[in-house]
């Protein structure tokens, strides 16, 4: 583990539950990670696995009366977010944490220009003249590589392309210079060759700014290109974590193993070695380990008990009672 | 230049012994933009602009492309579900062109598409075994106890159980969802499936399910497939041979490993680098493209991939590079395709 005075955010045992009619359902099960300085940390999961919740919980974005933090603490820096007041919270949003998602057009809004928008965010933090910050604005357009950012700064979102939008997105949540980014699938909805250009853009910053960033995504190809370390989200728990080269080479968990075999580009011969089944009703979890009605591994004490999330080498992270039988004799069958 | 174009898109992967299922000539789609004053057209835009190709029985053919790059409108006349402006299909000999709305409506159950999200077009108040059944009733293949016999059958076929036939829509998940939209799909027993992304919305480990099934259906039905998508490594895994499509037309053509391995059009180098990777090992030359995909109103002169294309000349510019063969099977409209063969 490390320091903890140099980690930007550290989740401790997170529960965010959905409360319904027929009573609160827990969607994020006692969650823990941090991100340092400069650190991108991958949070991977399906749909169901809790990870945009995740990701509305750390800012209290979640939707009021519907959801809540039943649980846990939201370390920046020094201070809990979960006890943080809305006044503090509406001044740490956008300046020193901010967040991007996927749909980057509800982000804007169709009433004003692009520079309009940027500016009102430098405006709310900072002491600028409307001027002042418009110019401020027109740096930070440049600063994304939006071609042509003077003329850009007049247009309205909808003249702009999906990609391009995107960046105005990523220019108005860097306007403030955060010491954190939330991402929560900022490239799902871009074409491959377009969200190369925003994973470039968003690593190229923070080698310059050194922020945190965390990046929620349902995509191993992209936590491959962009994260130093990776948590894998099973059913609102965290089930591995491990720095990412790791992660990919030598998955220990039996699901983060069967997204690897379920990858069209690890296919041995003219099947995909598929997960079966789906991800289970957060309402009626598996009794045991959540993932052992799917797990090929999964022994008779899998349904019995809930395991751990128990240290394993170089501070890997793994959820899994078989997980060091498995490590060996995937190290045999590697030998053999 | 037609000519030549056909000639270049005959697979001749597959036995010439065989006869293509259905081979697509020259086919156009324009559409008017922007009305004006009076209703006349402001200008129109070539979504599918002379594309020519062969799909044999119980071949997958990937067509890969960006948004815009016109797959899905090119997927749909293909089966005459959005008319085409020009250019002719042939079904099995037939042509699709010729047929009145009523013959059009009885041949489609030799030919069927399977969309990204099935739910986008079905009545949510019907159950699953109606839904699958609806075909058997509208081309009156079965009634009755057959009907009811044949709706189980085809459940089975695509990994569903018989009692799903009395299930909503609403109870059931991602995958078992895109499960009823393939038996839908194959009710009136196809020939021919134009699948448009069908695992696109869908989580990996339940995507790696679907394929295998679509893989399952091309094996023990002999159906050709025009499997359309933006995952290259999706695409890769399914298909027999693959076209990639920019702004209306074809660039490339070849088989599957052919064209990860030697991909000739700089727009599918682009493409393969930008793509992210999870594996090791293969040394990764970055290939940035820079800015978007130019509008399909106002197309480039030349080629249409030169205005992001690291390799254009003004003879780009002047000249559209035809498709032509670059190695076995293998064709790209390039004037400076990279040779490898």
């Amino acid at each position: 583990m490390t320091d903890r005075h140099d980690a930007v955010l550290r989740v401790e045992g997170l529960q965010t539950q959905f409360l319904d009619p027929k009573g609160p359902v827990n969607a994020v099960n006692g969650v823990s990670f941090e991100i340092r300085e400069g650190e991108t940390l991958g949070l991977l999961g399906e749909s169901g696995s809790g990870k945009s919740t995740i990701g509305l919980s750390l800012l209290r974005l979640l939707p009021a009366g519907r959801s809540r933090i039943a649980g846990g603490r939201i370390l920046f820096g020094d201070e809990d977010l979960v006890q943080a007041s809305e006044e503090r919270l509406r001044r740490l949003r956008g300046k020193d944490i901010a967040m991007i998602f996927q749909e980057s057009l509800s982000a804007l809004n169709p009433v004003y220009t692009v520079g309009e928008q940027i500016a009102e965010v430098i405006r709310q933090h900072e002491r600028h003249d409307r001027r002042a910050a418009l110019r401020r604005a027109g740096e930070i357009l440049d600063m994304v590589g939006m071609p042509d950012s003077a003329r850009r700064l007049g247009e309205y979102p909808h003249e702009l392309s999906g990609g391009m939008r995107q960046r105005v997105v990523i220019a108005a949540a860097l306007a403030c210079q955060p010491k954190l980014l939330i991402c929560d699938e900022p490239t799902t909805a871009l074409d491959v060759t377009v969200q190369a250009q925003i994973l470039d853009l968003i690593a190229d910053i923070q080698r310059r700014t050194g922020m945190a960033v965390l990046f929620i995504t349902h995509d191993l190809g992209v936590v491959a290109e962009v994260a130093h370390r990776a948590v894998v989200l099973y059913a609102g728990r965290v089930v591995e974590e491990a720095d990412t080269p790791s992660l990919l080479r030598q998955p220990r968990m039996p699901y983060t193993q069967g997204l690897m075999r379920s990858l069209p580009e690890f296919a041995v011969g003219r099947r995909l070695a598929a997960i079966p089944g789906f991800v289970p009703n957060p309402r009626s979890m598996p009794s045991g380990c959540a993932f052992h009605p799917r797990c090929r591994e999964a022994r008779a004490d899998c349904s019995q008990t809930v395991p751990d999330l128990t240290e394993a080498e170089n501070g890997r992270r793994v959820r899994c009672l078989r997980w060091r039988e498995i490590a060996h004799e995937t190290e045999r069958r590697g030998h053999a | 230049m037609n000519v030549l174009t056909n000639q270049c898109l005959t697979a001749s992967v597959i036995p010439a012994a065989s006869r293509a299922l259905v081979e697509v000539t020259d086919l156009r789609k324009s559409f008017a933009v922007g009305r004006g004053l009076f209703g006349r057209p402001r200008a129109t835009l070539e979504a599918v602009s002379g594309v020519s190709l062969q799909v044999f029985p119980g071949e997958i053919v990937g067509l890969v492309g960006e948004s815009g790059s016109g797959k899905t409108t090119l997927g749909r006349c293909v089966l005459r579900l959005v008319e085409p402006t020009a250019g002719t299909v042939r079904f099995d000999g037939v042509d699709l062109m010729s047929l009145t709305a009523r013959e059009l409506r009885a041949f489609r159950k030799h030919m069927q598409i399977i969309f990204q999200d099935p739910y986008d077009s079905i009545n949510e108040r019907m159950r699953i075994g109606d839904l699958v059944g609806e075909a058997l009733t509208i081309h009156r293949l079965a009634t009755g106890e057959a009907r009811r016999g044949r709706i189980i059958e085809l459940l089975e076929q695509v990994g569903l159980r018989a009692e799903f036939a009395d299930r909503y829509p609403h109870t059931l998940s991602g995958g078992q969802r895109q499960r009823v939209g393939i038996a839908r799909a194959l009710a009136g027993g196809p020939q021919f499936l134009v699948a448009d992304e069908p695992v696109s919305a869908l989580d990996l480990s339940v995507q790696a399910q679907i394929l295998n099934l679509l893989l399952d259906i091309r094996d023990r039905l002999n159906v050709g497939m025009l499997f359309i998508s933006h995952d290259l490594s999706v695409v890769r895994f399914i298909a027999d041979r693959v076209l990639v499509m920019y702004l209306g037309k074809i660039v490339e053509s070849a088989p599957a490993d052919a064209l990860y391995q030697n991909a000739a059009h700089p727009y599918t180098q682009a493409l393969l680098s930008a793509a992210p990777i999870t594996g090791e090992g293969r040394p990764r030359q970055r290939i940035r493209l820079q800015g978007d995909l130019p509008s399909p109103v106002n197309p480039p002169t030349g080629c249409v991939f030169r205005t992001r294309c690291p390799k254009a000349t003004s003879h780009c510019a002047a000249v559209e590079p035809p498709l032509r063969a670059i190695g076995p099977h293998h064709y790209a409209a390039c004037h400076y395709p990279t040779a490898s063969h």
